[in-house]
């Protein structure tokens, strides 16, 4: 009953999604006001309908209703009742049911801010919005079937992916998914805008940088999360493989970068109108793609779980989207054209310009890369895979040029920089950053690579902080303490000093990136209980075995001693898991992290003499990169605070 | 039997909330949507005055730490000040003359010794 009304409530949100769009969008180019208030007012119901739908698909899963062809694939009765919710958003359906609802609700949320924001894109923005929303809403309800039946009621279900079954699968693909859908809302803005012809030239800016800010806050807590899945349980001892469904989440993330880095352009210089727009465009575009790859895509990956045959809806859809936004483009391309030029080749815009291009260009090698061996499956039938080296050779150095403007950038003027204003700002950080790298080849840090790259991310981090202490000096020259001149300049400008620690996160990242990439040692080891290892400075002493039937999974957890240049430092246990019904084996590592490096265990293989084979890793300075995603949150919410505190303003102004 | 039919009245009470939202504003008319403007009118002027205002802090901000000098200081005032003008345009005629005529006044005290 509840799984009827369910379906019934998602054929619905539907219809209602078609009215709402075509609303929307009839009622702003006819000027029919009651038509868009009536829209707006239909909006209110989506997220409640689709609401009810996920509702009745959770409860068809606690209930363990096998009737349910969804709840068969992804459930069984062994699964611990906490994985509910993963199991939910695990196959297809039930991910595009998701998408759904965060869709949903997003666009109310967005609608609301647009509305007051921006009200003469605001109608065109929110229409093209619930216009995609109605092409998931389709596909989930015609194509998926959530709510599908089977004709015979197994007993039991197949039972949830056992890759999935980890913490950070509660958080990782919600992240994931809202990120990806969330890039549709800058792209529904740059539509709105150009729709609204001049009225939209400039009015979309602080809403799209506003929104492009928080899609990409939620991507980057996907990417990150994802890595770390990959770094504790599928046991290879990295976490980043630059595999299609990684690269598809990658390459909007980047382009959304370069977006929210050039829209201060605009805002500030009045440039790059058309630019903004085309990276709305492409960062949908390949959010779109993301979405092919992951759903049936040609690609094969070792994170598509939610595959199946409807990849060529989704295709059709990204061409179609891609077409019609390009056509609106072409027809606007002479209202949109800045009227100003580069003044310098040194100055913040240029900075702005060379930074985008290389993240567009990072994406296209990314996207290059992704799709290569299916253009070779065509052309020669051959099957080829691209890897990590193509993708860490060619990305490398781009990346590092990327950071390298990261650190030079934000200190420059606008418009123009003389050579002696650009030495004055950017003395201490290199002379600074330089005195620590020799220290650093002292210390026996000799590879070029490493040393350019950690030099680039010590320039970055000397450059914010020198921005941060001249302002605290001046402020404490007018008879403030120090601690409250920090807090000072950060609250006077959250724009811009919030987007300094996130600048903070991103070196962190690359420091972290460095040390493991450069530095790692890999070793594997046959050991039975009772029996040491050394690898670096640890040794390692392989206790005992436990073996236990939990029903749908056999566990074996292998305990060891650590010690560190004869330290004892405790005992770690690893774990490998097999589940027969999946014929899958998913590994836990045994992971002791510091800032220094990570002591990483982790079971390739189980003999009957309690014998095992196990593969060990010393992964220097990982630690920084889970710590830069936290970093990189808190100055993407500062830097959107900006705009909350404005709200919270008129709040007290108007009580 | 009784599921179905509860399904039925489910789905039947769904369909009347969606109509309701739908057709109100047709039924309550533009009366309501009318008034809706001012309060956003008012919210977007408010706004304004809030950007003005920080805009000249964060200006001050960066002349202090060095980064901007002063006439790049005042050029980043006059950026706002445009702005500021760009977003009243889109306000109904009647307060945008109003408001347009409050930033003028604002530009002069900004600005006093500049004839435009």
């Amino acid at each position: 009953m509840i799984v009827d009304i369910g379906n019934f409530s998602l054929i619905l949100s539907l219809v209602l999604a078609v009215y709402i769009a075509c609303s929307l969008i009839l009622g702003q180019s006819l000027s029919v006001n009651v038509l868009i208030a009536s829209g707006r007012s239909a909006l209110y119901a989506v997220p409640f309908l689709v609401a009810i739908a996920t509702f009745a698909l959770v409860y068809a899963f606690v209930n363990n209703d096998f009737s349910v062809k969804y709840v068969a694939e992804n459930s069984n009765l062994e699964m611990p009742r906490v994985y509910t919710w993963v199991a939910f958003y695990a196959g297809n359906a039930g991910s595009l049911l998701f998408i759904c609802l965060v869709f949903s609700i997003l666009a109310i949320v967005v609608s609301n801010h647009v509305f007051k924001r921006a009200p003469l894109i605001a109608s065109y923005s929110i229409g093209t919005m619930i216009a995609i929303l109605t092409f998931f809403l389709a596909v989930t309800a015609f194509l998926a079937e959530p709510f599908a039946r089977l004709a015979n009621v197994p007993l039991n279900g197949e039972g949830i992916n056992p890759l999935l079954v980890h913490f950070g699968m509660f958080v990782h693909p919600p992240m994931q998914m809202a990120g990806l859908i969330a890039v549709c809302i800058p792209f529904s803005l740059g539509i709105g805008a150009m729709l609204a012809g001049k009225n939209g030239i400039d009015t979309w800016i602080d809403v799209g940088r506003f929104w492009g800010m928080l899609s990409w806050c939620v991507l980057t807590i996907g990417l990150i999360l994802g890595s770390w899945w990959a770094y504790t349980i599928l046991g290879w001892g990295g976490y980043w493989a630059w595999d299609p469904v990684e690269n598809s989440a990658l390459m909007p993330w980047l382009v959304l970068t370069a977006f929210i880095h050039s829209i201060i352009v605009q805002k500030r210089r009045g440039m790059f109108r058309m630019w903004n727009i085309i990276l709305v465009i492409l960062a949908f575009t390949l959010a779109e793609l993301g979405m092919f790859i992951n759903r049936g895509g040609p690609v094969p990956s070792v994170h598509s779980f939610a595959q199946s045959t409807m990849g060529w809806v989704f295709l059709s859809f990204m061409v179609a989207t891609m077409v019609v936004s390009l056509l609106i483009f072409v027809f606007r391309v002479r209202i949109f054209s800045s009227d100003r030029n580069l003044e310098s080749a040194i100055c913040r815009e240029s900075a702005f310009l060379a930074q985008n291009v290389l993240f567009v260009i990072v994406a296209m090698v990314t996207l290059w890369g992704t799709l290569y061996p299916v253009f070779a499956n065509v052309a020669s039938d051959t099957d080829l895979t691209v890897g990590k080296p193509f993708f860490d050779l060619v990305n490398g150095p781009l990346l590092l040029m990327i950071v390298m403007l990261m650190s030079i950038g934000p200190v420059l003027p606008w418009r123009k920089t003389t050579a002696s204003q650009a030495f004055r700002l950017l003395v201490y950080p290199f002379v600074t950053s330089l005195i620590l790298i020799v220290v650093l080849i002292v210390l026996g840090i000799t590879q070029l690579p490493a040393i350019i790259g950690i030099w680039t991310c010590f320039m970055a981090v000397f450059t914010i902080s020198q921005e941060w202490i001249k302002g605290s000096i001046a402020r404490h020259r007018r008879g403030e303490n120090y601690l409250s001149a920090i807090i000072k300049i950060l609250n006077s400008n959250r724009t811009r000093y919030g987007g300094y620690i996130v600048h903070l996160g991103i070196a962190m990242l690359a420091i972290g990136a460095i040390g493991s990439s450069f530095y790692d040692v890999q070793k594997d080891f046959v050991l039975a209980p009772g029996e040491s290892a050394t690898i670096g400075n640890y040794e390692f002493n392989y206790l005992n075995i436990k073996k236990s039937n939990l029903g749908d999974r056999i566990e074996q957890s292998a305990e060891f001693q650590v010690y560190k240049k004869q330290n004892n430092l405790g005992s770690m246990i690893a774990t490998r898991t097999y589940y027969p019904s999946h014929n899958i084996a998913a590994t836990r590592a045994a992971i002791r992290s510091n800032p220094i490096e990570d002591f990483y265990i982790v079971p390739s293989e189980f003999g009957d003499d309690g014998k095992a084979v196990f593969r060990v890793y010393v992964n220097p300075l990982v630690w920084w990169m889970w710590m830069a995603g936290p970093v990189m949150m808190l100055g993407a919410f500062v830097a959107v605070s900006h705009k909350i505190s404005y709200q919270q303003n008129i709040g007290t102004r108007k009580a | 039997m009784d599921d179905q039919l509860v399904v039925l009245f489910t789905a039947f009470i769904l369909v009347c909330c969606c109509l309701a939202l739908v057709i109100r504003p047709f039924l309550t008319g533009l009366s309501k949507s009318n008034s809706k403007p001012r309060n956003e009118t008012d919210d977007l002027v408010a706004q304004i005055s809030s950007v003005v205002q920080e805009g000249i802090s964060n200006a001050e901000l960066e002349v202090m730490v060095g980064n901007l000098t002063e006439s790049e200081g005042q050029e980043l005032k006059r950026l706002y000040i445009e702005e500021s003008k760009i977003a009243l345009n889109s306000l109904e005629d009647s307060i945008k003359v109003e408001k347009l005529q409050q930033m003028d006044l604002l530009e002069k005290k900004l600005f006093p010794n500049e004839e435009n």
